[in-house]
């Protein structure tokens, strides 16, 4: 398993994260054991600390929770956590520098919002996306 | 928790005992090869004279059975002195020593080598006498010390072994000397060979002071006497050699 | 429990400092990087804490006990360096079974398969290997000794890319099964830093930073934009470092305690925020007051 040692996301983020997808895609349902600290070290290649961090921050959000002894368990409403949570930390911001950018671009809000429609129903239909260049 | 592991002295010193007879094995082997060279140069180093008197020649020959000895107190000198420098002793370290189990190990492998020397060195004299008696026949063997007993065998043998042991241990002493300050690297032999022609000269006080010590081990009388004073000092050189490299960096 | 502690140590050899009034601990049970560049004084402080040299001042501890002839230490420790001595009698099956006789948690097998593994045969002898060869036998005899304490300095000499790899992977997955105190020094930050738990900065003979791995990855961000701006936004901020880009705009690496306000204000502003690897913090930290190669060359 690779992770990106790279960019600006540190390696226990990218740990919580990939659990956080494992949890949504349903491999790891309600109530089950997910990986230990150790797993998760070998298979990423890092050290336990690094992965126990990851596991702690999901088992702050209420994603995950501790069985004394036994290991860490996926919370009854984690799912719901977790797309809240993606909503609030990635949407947001993403939002933020998109506004931002059209501001510095001077692109009207009706501009904006006719492009997310589009972009929209580019998505759905499975198309590409194109710029369209004169 | 990974549980520690308790240290022993005993302990870490045998295992690096046998370490160490594994490891310079080769030293015996080296050890072999001298004693054959000097079973083979006490045929040359042969003294001949002869006298004619009409037409009936005797001719004499004198072995000097000494050298295989003499030749292996040179290799446990240099035993002792091998087993100090640095390419003997870092493989201590890498492995699990302190300084004492160290110079403890090294000093009963080089009382190993120098018994199983003494003992050797003795058996080729025999074997050199042995190989004289089938060469020249017995009826043309003329000294009465040829033929040993096996009572002085034993002693002499005991005594070779003790000579040897203390040359060992003052190897394994200069070793240590010249580790800590390297000068006696030069030092010594320097002075060694001054000392022998002091001796020559009989000038100063130095050379009484090398005879009435080298009297101290010879004209002892009583083989258990000088046993003890060889322990003693033995003893006293490993001793002393513990105390000035149990501060020593690797 | 604590494993290392250091008071107030120091190390001189004839002139120089090599160590200098360091103090630290190191907890049990952690892989540590020391990292540090040539000179910095990683080999004596590893060399202190094996007992292969003294102290000049100060006071260590390992395993409580004070390392320097003590064979309790001895038996918990294994130092790798690529200065081991080895008999020259001994091919390198010997020295494996000599390290077992040795070392009480030593594992033969786990030995054997790593010698397998990177194609060394057990018959060769160790001064016939080359270079990187040695240093992967080396490796090899430290994991396979499983002591609680296990010193790596600078073990990847002369290795080749695939096998540092393999060799980390390697110490990681036995130190998984078989958690033990690791410190492994090396000058190459980026190459070890995922499988480091802390890390431990040394620059001439002082402690620079010792902290978790991932709290140095986050201690600075770097600030690209028109140089006002940046200088504006980070006017109280301690800076690691900073370079001029064109005309007018400037290249400046700070200390990372951005609140989310302040981190919005940055964007609204036009400031790209760039992640800085801890390979670069490292190399900023210990420059010290030269303001690196570049100012060579524009003394003109």
């Amino acid at each position: 398993m690779k992770l990106n040692t790279e960019g600006m996301k540190p390696l226990y983020v990218q740990v919580s994260q990939w659990l956080e997808t494992e949890i949504l895609s349903g491999n790891i349902k309600e109530n089950e054991k997910i990986y230990s600290q150790y797993q998760l070290a070998e298979m990423f290649n890092i050290n336990p600390a690094t992965a126990a961090k990851g596991l702690n921050i999901l088992a702050n959000e209420k994603i995950l929770y501790k069985k004394r002894g036994l290991g860490m368990f996926v919370e009854t409403n984690a799912k719901e956590n977790i797309l809240r949570k993606r909503k609030d930390q990635n949407l947001k911001p993403l939002v933020w520098e998109l506004v931002m950018e059209s501001e510095r671009l001077g692109v009207t809000e009706y501009e904006l919002v006719d492009m997310i429609k589009t972009a929209g129903i580019q998505i759905r239909e499975g198309r590409n996306y194109e710029s369209d260049r004169v | 928790m990974m549980s520690l592991t308790g240290a022993n002295l005993l302990v870490t010193v045998k295992k690096q005992y046998f370490f160490k007879l594994k490891a310079y094995v080769f030293l015996f082997f080296n050890m072999i090869a001298v004693q054959i060279l000097g079973i083979l140069l006490s045929f040359n180093g042969v003294m001949s004279s002869g006298t004619g008197n009409g037409g009936f020649f005797v001719s004499v020959k004198t072995f000097a059975g000494n050298l295989i000895i003499i030749l292996t107190m040179i290799w446990a000198f240099f035993v002792g002195r091998s087993l100090t420098t640095d390419e003997y002793r870092k493989t201590d370290f890498v492995f699990v020593t302190n300084r004492l189990s160290s110079n403890l190990s090294a000093a009963g492998f080089a009382l190993t080598a120098a018994i199983v020397g003494g003992v050797t060195a003795s058996l080729s004299g025999v074997l050199f006498r042995i190989i004289v008696y089938f060469t020249y026949g017995s009826q043309n063997i003329a000294d009465q010390h040829f033929f040993v007993k096996p009572q002085e065998l034993l002693m002499s043998m005991i005594a070779t072994t003790f000579y040897i042991i203390l040359i060992s241990a003052i190897g394994y002493f200069f070793g240590t000397l010249a580790r800590k300050h390297p000068g006696f690297n030069v030092l010594l032999p320097a002075a060694f060979v001054g000392l022998l022609f002091l001796r020559v000269g009989n000038v100063g006080n130095i050379s009484v002071v090398l005879e009435e010590t080298v009297n101290f081990f010879i004209k002892e009388g009583s083989l258990m006497l000088f046993m003890i004073k060889i322990t003693g000092v033995v003893f006293a050189l490993f001793y002393s050699s513990i105390l000035m490299s149990n501060r020593l960096e690797v | 429990m604590k494993v290392i502690e250091c008071n107030r140590l120091s190390k001189s050899y004839e002139r120089i400092r090599a160590i200098n009034d360091l103090s630290l601990s190191i907890e049990e049970n952690k892989i540590t990087g020391l990292i540090g560049r040539n000179g910095a004084g990683k080999t004596t402080l590893l060399k202190i804490i094996a007992g292969l040299l003294h102290k000049t001042s100060g006071e260590i501890r390992v395993f409580s006990e004070e390392p320097f002839n003590s064979l309790k230490v001895s038996a918990n420790i294994i130092f790798i360096d690529d200065n081991l001595a080895f008999p020259k009698s001994f091919c390198l099956e010997d020295i494996l079974e000599a390290a077992g006789t040795f070392y009480e948690n030593w594992d033969m097998s786990l030995a054997r398969g790593l010698l397998e593994y990177f194609a060394l045969h057990p018959k060769q002898f160790h001064k016939n290997l080359s270079k990187g060869m040695q240093s992967t036998f080396n490796v090899i005899l430290g994991i396979s000794s499983r002591c609680p304490l296990t010193i790596f300095d600078e073990p990847t000499v002369g290795m080749d890319g695939a096998v540092r790899k393999d060799f980390y992977r390697a110490l990681l997955k036995d130190y998984v099964q078989n958690p033990r105190t690791i410190i492994l020094s090396s000058h190459l930050l980026n190459e070890i830093e995922n499988i480091l738990e802390d890390i431990l900065l040394l620059n001439k003979g002082e402690k620079c930073l010792h902290m978790p791995i991932t709290d140095l990855k986050e201690l600075a961000v770097g600030l690209r934009g028109k140089k006002e701006i940046v200088d504006e936004l980070t006017k109280d901020m301690e800076t690691y470092h900073q370079e001029t880009l064109g005309k007018d705009s400037c290249f400046k690496v700070v200390k990372n305690n951005f609140s989310q306000i302040e981190l919005q204000h940055v964007k609204k502003a036009g400031i790209e925020m760039l992640p800085v690897a801890a390979e670069d913090i490292y190399i900023y930290l210990t420059s010290g007051d030269k303001g690196g190669i570049d100012d060579v060359f524009n003394r003109s």
